[in-house]
């Protein structure tokens, strides 16, 4: 049939009606338009409800041979509304214009039967309802065609319409069922993230439970941590600033070499690093170097010179149980946005369990120390305790050797029983230091305490101690005239007094002087012993106070002592309100004990209190 | 036994050393008495004993030191050496120094002055 390869030319095909009866001929259109609609099928793949629309007015104008056909689908579900209009003139709908805004107005129920278009042409209308689940549409045919619209036009136009609700249905499953598909694998993909993050929480977990070394603990975590995130590089900064208060400890590294770092300061306390050691969160910057924080201090405003190339920023800050911030893993990367919500989870998590691996390891190593503190001193008070008995037990066989050959005579027996004395007496001064660092520990060192005047009292001490002296040693005691008295024990105070000088003799072995100050300074009464001994190594100016705490240069000379006078003496001072500490110039170089008592001036103390 | 024999104590406690001191006497022996290796290698310089009681731990010089530097010494190399020591364990230590004795702090009068008395004798310093 001549029509049938037609589509959408709106011209009639000539018409052989005299030679077929009327039956026929209307079959015959009906077949040919019906083949001009089986080409609806094929919109059931579209997915594009807008191709699907196009595609039915297309079908319809040509299969029904229209002056124009609209077709809307309503706006639904976040869809917008899809219209086309589709025309049989050469120049397409811009002759339809009044009538295609009628069309736009309704929704089908109220449209007239016909419209005269501007132009003069009069069509007839027939509407078909588009029905699709939960949006609506309608096709609108045209024809000024006699005898339109037949029953068959109203068939066919329904029939299309039913097909292509049936394609846009097909493309809506489609898309709702992409859509889930999505939705299932984004799932999926987030459930693996999680899981992944969680593994490698649980396998950094569980290396870090079982190390106790806090180097290999903190460079694993760093290297772990760094590998994890993708960073170019990643460091672990201890919360401990430098001298100047400045610059954190950088302990750990991965990805770089240290010598990376040596060429400009570690990192300061600045607005960028602050608040990570105030642990106050993690802090993610696509961009460090756009953020407002950045580039705020002196000297570089910025990154220095030969500065790691860091843009893309993350910083997670370390933080114990007890809430004290022990450091902070950082992590760099040149590019931007390199680190991501899943990066930062991963780090909070590892980092949590950090800190109680550091706390564990802490615990640890004062454990270790505590236990190799208490070996040392069992081997140390062993032979300290060792001599005096000695002494005690030889003087003792010898008289008795004596007595048995008949030699024990009276300058002998005098001799070997203050042999014995003195070894007892040591032995006692030993057991009563032992006593009171246990006393000390359970703090019940109790003061006996009465009106002392400090300054009498340390000039008699220095008299008594200076007569005992071998000719090895001098004592030379620079006093201030005047009292100093305060409430105190006279008892421990003299026990300070002889430790020191005990000590400046004991640590002086090759002899010579010692000088003992007395002065009067605005904060109290100034002690001083300052002796020509071996002097203090740096790291032994405060261990010397801590319980068996002994300077290395005493221990490898052999210098007799347990390491606890000096504990003893810091706690009597401080129990007076006092200070003590020790100065030395080094190994070799002499040491100066101070000790500060705060009585005032000596002789100004009593019109002050009465 | 002792008669004419000379015994050099080194020990740094002054009573552990007036006791060794009164000891030795005691059984006739000429003594001289250092409070450290340093000044016991001074002592030795023109007084060869006969015997050396040794103390090993000592400032200055400690024991291990003097005993390095006696068997430096030609004139005193073979001197026998009676080591005391303050602990089981480092008088095993004490074993490297090819002592002739050693003897754990508190030590017995008679044990040393027996262990002394057999060097003594046995010492092939005229």
């Amino acid at each position: 049939v001549e029509a049938s390869s037609q589509t959408g030319a709106p011209t009639r095909a000539p018409s052989s009606a005299d030679e077929v009866p009327d039956e026929a001929r209307a079959l015959r259109a009906c077949i040919r338009d019906l083949v001009s609609l089986s080409a609806l099928p094929a919109l059931w793949s579209e997915a594009d409800p807008a191709a699907i629309v196009a595609g039915l007015a297309d079908a319809v104008l040509s299969a029904l041979r229209l002056d124009v056909a609209y077709v809307r689908l309503d706006a639904a579900n976040g869809a917008p509304p899809t219209e086309v209009v589709r025309a049989a003139t050469p120049d397409g709908a811009a002759g339809w214009s009044s009538l295609v805004t009628l069309a736009r107005g309704t929704d089908g129920l109220s449209l007239p039967t016909t419209h005269a278009e501007a132009g003069g042409v009069v069509v007839r209308l027939h509407v078909a309802r588009l029905g699709v689940e939960g949006r609506t549409g309608m096709v609108v045919a045209a024809s000024a065609r006699h005898g339109f619209p037949s029953e068959t036009d109203r068939l066919l136009l329904a029939h299309a319409a039913n097909q292509a609700a049936t394609a846009l249905r097909g493309a809506q499953l489609r898309a709702d069922r992409a859509r889930a598909e999505r939705e299932r694998a984004a799932l999926l993909d987030r459930e693996r993230a999680a899981r992944t993050e969680l593994e490698t929480v649980h396998r950094v977990g569980q290396v870090l439970s079982a190390e106790l070394d806090l180097r290999a603990l903190v460079q694993f975590v760093t290297d772990s941590t760094t590998e994890i995130t993708g960073a170019q590089f990643g460091a672990f900064f201890y919360n401990l600033v430098d001298d100047r208060g400045e610059s954190y400890t950088l302990y750990a590294l991965s990805g770089v070499p240290r010598e990376a770092f040596s060429g400009f300061p570690m990192p300061r306390n600045t607005a960028v690093f602050g608040p990570t050691f105030r642990g106050e969160g993690v802090v993610r910057l696509d961009d460090v170097r756009a953020h407002p924080r950045y580039g705020r201090n002196p000297p570089y405003h910025g990154m220095p010179d030969g500065h790691l190339p860091v843009v893309s920023y993350l910083a997670v800050p370390v933080v114990s149980r007890s809430g004290e911030v022990l450091g902070g893993l950082f992590f760099g990367h040149p590019e931007p946005a390199q680190f991501t919500d899943r990066h930062e989870n991963v780090v909070a998590g590892i980092a949590a369990q950090t800190a109680i691996a550091i706390d564990n390891a802490r615990l640890y190593a004062e454990a270790r120390d505590a236990v190799r503190a208490r070996d040392q001193f069992l081997s140390v008070a062993a032979h300290e305790l060792k001599t005096p008995v000695t002494g005690v037990k030889g003087s003792a066989q010898l008289m008795a050797r004596m007595l048995d050959r008949g030699g024990l005579d009276e300058m002998r027996l005098r001799r070997l029983t203050d042999s014995i004395v003195s070894s007892s007496d040591r032995l006692a001064t030993l057991i009563d230091d032992l006593l009171d660092v246990s006393r000390i520990r359970s703090g019940q060192l109790a003061l006996d305490v009465t009106q002392t005047d400090v300054a009498d009292l340390l000039r008699r001490v220095v008299a008594e101690h200076a007569d005992r002296l071998g000719q090895e040693h001098r004592i030379v005691l620079e006093a201030e005239p005047g009292s100093c008295v305060l409430s105190a024990d006279p008892g421990r105070l003299e026990q300070v007094a002889v430790n020191l000088l005990d000590n400046a003799v004991k640590y002086s072995p090759d002899g010579g002087v010692v000088h003992v100050a007395l002065t009067s300074e605005p904060d109290g009464t100034w002690l001083r012993v300052r002796d020509e001994g071996i002097g203090l190594p740096d790291d032994a100016l405060e261990a010397i106070f801590q319980p068996f705490g002994r300077a290395a240069n005493a221990v490898t000379r052999h210098l007799p002592g347990m390491g606890l006078g000096l504990y003893i003496c810091r706690n009597i001072v401080e129990q007076h309100g006092g200070r003590m500490w020790a100065e030395s110039a080094g190994d070799g170089r002499g040491t100066t004990f101070v000790v500060v008592l705060p009585c005032g001036s000596p002789g100004t103390t009593d019109g002050g209190g009465g | 036994v002792a008669e004419g024999r000379r015994a050099l104590v080194v020990e740094d406690d002054e009573v552990v050393r007036g006791v060794l001191v009164e000891a030795l006497l005691f059984e006739g022996y000429e003594v001289r008495a250092a409070t450290d290796g340093a000044a016991a290698l001074a002592t030795i310089e023109g007084w060869v004993p006969h015997v050396i009681v040794l103390d090993l731990m000592m400032p200055v010089m400690d024991g291990w030191a003097f005993r390095e530097a006696q068997r430096q010494r030609a004139s005193v190399r073979d001197v026998p050496v009676v080591i005391l020591s303050a602990s089981r364990d480092l008088g095993r230590a004490a074993e490297a120094l090819r002592p002739a004795a050693v003897l754990a702090k508190p030590f017995d009068v008679d044990a040393l002055l027996t262990a002394v008395d057999r060097c003594a004798a046995r010492s092939a310093i005229d």
